[in-house]
């Protein structure tokens, strides 16, 4: 079963103990501070962008929805492999593009992909998505033969 | 608005950045609508919250769960080199940009060299 899988992708300006080092001390002032900032592990661990993902199912289709803020159209892409969706793309990023004074960079960027595996048999063809406020919404129907059918029963006497 | 409200909240990740007149504040906001963000400044506080909708749309029987539902909040302390009255607000694809001008004082000034 593959339903989380991860991508390895550092974040490329700090090595492993400078990061152990901010991390812990970015625990503390998280712990105590009254502006709090996302507690994340900063690529100690897994060293991914590994973007938030839902699943939902329903009667009729499954629904995956991926938080991907600030992406443009053609950073990522959703494909449906049998039973799994994948969902990979690039936040390429800004500091590369601007020569500008960074004080905080906790948006992660880089390689993301995730992959979903489907609990139900879906119809490719008619998967449809859409991407608004930064979240991606994937709606795939059920294939029909595994739609909840009703079975009409006759009771025979004998 | 209170600190200590109990409510729970997602602290969204920001990138902040300086131009020579402006500071820059990007912050992850999925899924929140641009009519629900809410910006206040409070003394040297600078607050983002963006609110989710009140009744999200039913979305069928969750399998698995990552995304936190929560509202979205985080406060800044704003100093004295920024100019209070002048911040422009956008957001795009899930993400709220904030630009603050500097105060006056506070750019880089150019010097003119004077070559004899």
């Amino acid at each position: 079963m593959q339903l989380i899988r991860r991508n390895r992708n550092t974040t490329p300006d700090l090595g492993g103990l400078e990061r152990l080092q901010r991390e812990l001390s970015d625990f503390f002032d998280w712990t105590t501070s009254a502006y709090p900032t996302p507690f994340r592990t900063f690529g100690l661990l897994e060293g991914a962008w590994s973007p938030a993902l839902d699943l939902y199912e329903d009667k009729d289709s499954l629904r995956v929805v991926v938080e991907l803020p600030g992406l443009k159209k053609d950073e990522f892409e959703a494909t449906v492999h049998g039973d799994t969706l994948v969902i990979q793309g690039e936040r390429k990023s800004e500091s590369e593009q601007k020569k500008e004074n960074f004080y905080r960079v906790e948006r992660i960027y880089g390689q993301f992909h995730r992959a979903v595996t489907l609990p139900t048999p879906v119809d490719a063809s008619k998967v449809k998505a859409s991407y608004k406020d930064g979240v991606l919404e994937v709606i795939l129907p059920k294939k029909e033969e595994t739609k909840p059918k009703q079975i009409p029963v006759t009771i025979q006497s004998e | 608005m209170e600190m200590d409200s109990g409510e729970r909240f997602i602290v969204p990740p920001v990138n902040v950045r300086e131009t020579a007149d402006q500071i820059i504040v990007e912050a992850e906001m999925p899924g929140i609508d641009k009519n629900r963000l809410e910006i206040m400044l409070k003394e040297k506080d600078l607050f983002i919250l963006g609110r989710r909708a009140k009744e999200e749309p039913s979305m069928g029987d969750p399998v698995w769960q990552e995304i936190p539902h929560y509202d979205f909040r985080r406060v800044f302390a704003l100093g004295d080199h920024v100019n209070r009255s002048s911040i422009h607000a956008s957001f795009d694809n899930g993400v709220l940009t904030l630009r603050i001008a500097k105060a006056e004082e506070a750019k880089p000034k150019k010097i003119e060299v004077a070559f004899a």
